[in-house]
C-alpha cells in the first residue's frame, strides 16, 4: 500500500514536470509563410501609434527608428505604388528561399557601396531588366560594361540579374524606380 | 563429505547456542498478543494504513513538495509568460525582415520586363 502510494506520488510528480516542459515551443506560431510579410505590414502600419511603440519598446533605439520610418514610408505610398509593391512581393516570395536569400545577401552587399555608385549599379540593373535573356549576356560580357564597373559591382549585377523572374502572363504596370 | 574443519566449527557453534538462555516468556504474553490483534482489527482502515506506511510517510511528504515545486516552478503562469511574449518578439522580426525585403524590392523590381524563357542566361 505504502509503495503504491509512493510510486503514484513520484508518477504525479513526474507527469506534471514533463507535462509543463512541453508546452513552450509547442505553443509558438506557426512559422510564416508566402504573403505573411506583406500582411504584417499592412496590419502594423495601421496599428495605432501607442501600441506599435509599446510592441517596439524593447528594440534598441536604432533598429526602432528604422522600422519606424519604413512603416511610414509604407504608409504613405499611394495605392498604386503599393498594389505595385505587392505584387513585386508576390513575386519575390514565388522564388524558393535559398533564393531569396541569396537576393537578401546581394542587396546588403549593395548597401555597402558607396552613394554614388549604388544608383548607377541601379539604373544599370534597370536597363538588364529590360532586356531579354540573351542581350542581358551580351551587355555583361561587353568591354563596356567591364570597364563601367569594378569586379565586385560586376559580380553583383551578374548574380542579381539571375534573379529576375519571368513573372505571370497577365502583370500590373511595372514601373521601375 | 563434510570438511573436518567445517564439523568442529558447527560443533562449537551449538554448543555457543547451547549456553545462550533465553528470558522466560512473561506469564501474560499471550493475553497481551491477542489484546494487540483486536486492536488492530478495531482501528479505521486509514489508521492502519498511516500505521504500517509510516517509515514512507517522509519519502511522500518529499514527493509532494516535489510536486508543489514543479507547479511554482513551471506552472501555467510562468510558462504562458514567455509562451506570450515570444510571438511578439518573433512578430517584430518578421516585420522587420519583410520591411527590408519591400525596400529591396522597391529599388530593384526582380521581374523581368522581357519574358524570354526559351533563352535562358
Amino acid at each position: 500500500m505504502a509503495r503504491s502510494f509512493l510510486l503514484s506520488a513520484v508518477l504525479a510528480v513526474t507527469l506534471a514536470v514533463s507535462g509543463f516542459a512541453q508546452r513552450g515551443p509547442g505553443r509558438m506560431a506557426p512559422p510564416p509563410g508566402p504573403g505573411r510579410g506583406m500582411a504584417l505590414i499592412e496590419r502594423w502600419s495601421k496599428m495605432p501609434p501607442e501600441q506599435r511603440e509599446r510592441a517596439l519598446s524593447k528594440l534598441d533605439p536604432e533598429r526602432r527608428r528604422r522600422i519606424e520610418e519604413q512603416l511610414n514610408w509604407y504608409q504613405n505610398l499611394r495605392p498604386e505604388e503599393r498594389d505595385q509593391l505587392r505584387f513585386r512581393a508576390d513575386m519575390f516570395n514565388r522564388l524558393p528561399p535559398d533564393r531569396q536569400d541569396v537576393a537578401r545577401r546581394l542587396f546588403r552587399q549593395y548597401n555597402q557601396l558607396p552613394l554614388e555608385r549604388q544608383n548607377i549599379v541601379r539604373d544599370e540593373f534597370n536597363s538588364l531588366r529590360e532586356m531579354s535573356p540573351r542581350d542581358r549576356r551580351a551587355r555583361i560580357e561587353s568591354s563596356e560594361f567591364q570597364e563601367k564597373f569594378n569586379p565586385r559591382e560586376q559580380q553583383f549585377l551578374r548574380q542579381f540579374s539571375r534573379l529576375l523572374n519571368p513573372g505571370p502572363m497577365n502583370r500590373p504596370p511595372v514601373s521601375g524606380r | 563429505m563434510k570438511d573436518p574443519m567445517e564439523m568442529k566449527e558447527n560443533a562449537e557453534l551449538w554448543k555457543t547456542l547451547d549456553l545462550w538462555e533465553a528470558p522466560p516468556v512473561s506469564e501474560d504474553f499471550d493475553r497481551r498478543l491477542y489484546r494487540k490483534i483486536e486492536e488492530q482489527e478495531r482501528m479505521s482502515w486509514w489508521a492502519r494504513f498511516f500505521g504500517s506506511a509510516r517509515p514512507a510517510i517522509p519519502l511522500a511528504a518529499t514527493a509532494c513538495l516535489l510536486l508543489v515545486a514543479s507547479f511554482v516552478s513551471f506552472g501555467p503562469d510562468r510558462v504562458v509568460t514567455p509562451v506570450a511574449e515570444a510571438p511578439q518578439v518573433r512578430e517584430v522580426e518578421q516585420v522587420e525582415k519583410a520591411l527590408d525585403d519591400l525596400d529591396m524590392l522597391q529599388q530593384f523590381n526582380l521581374v523581368a520586363a522581357k519574358d524570354d524563357s526559351s533563352r535562358s542566361m
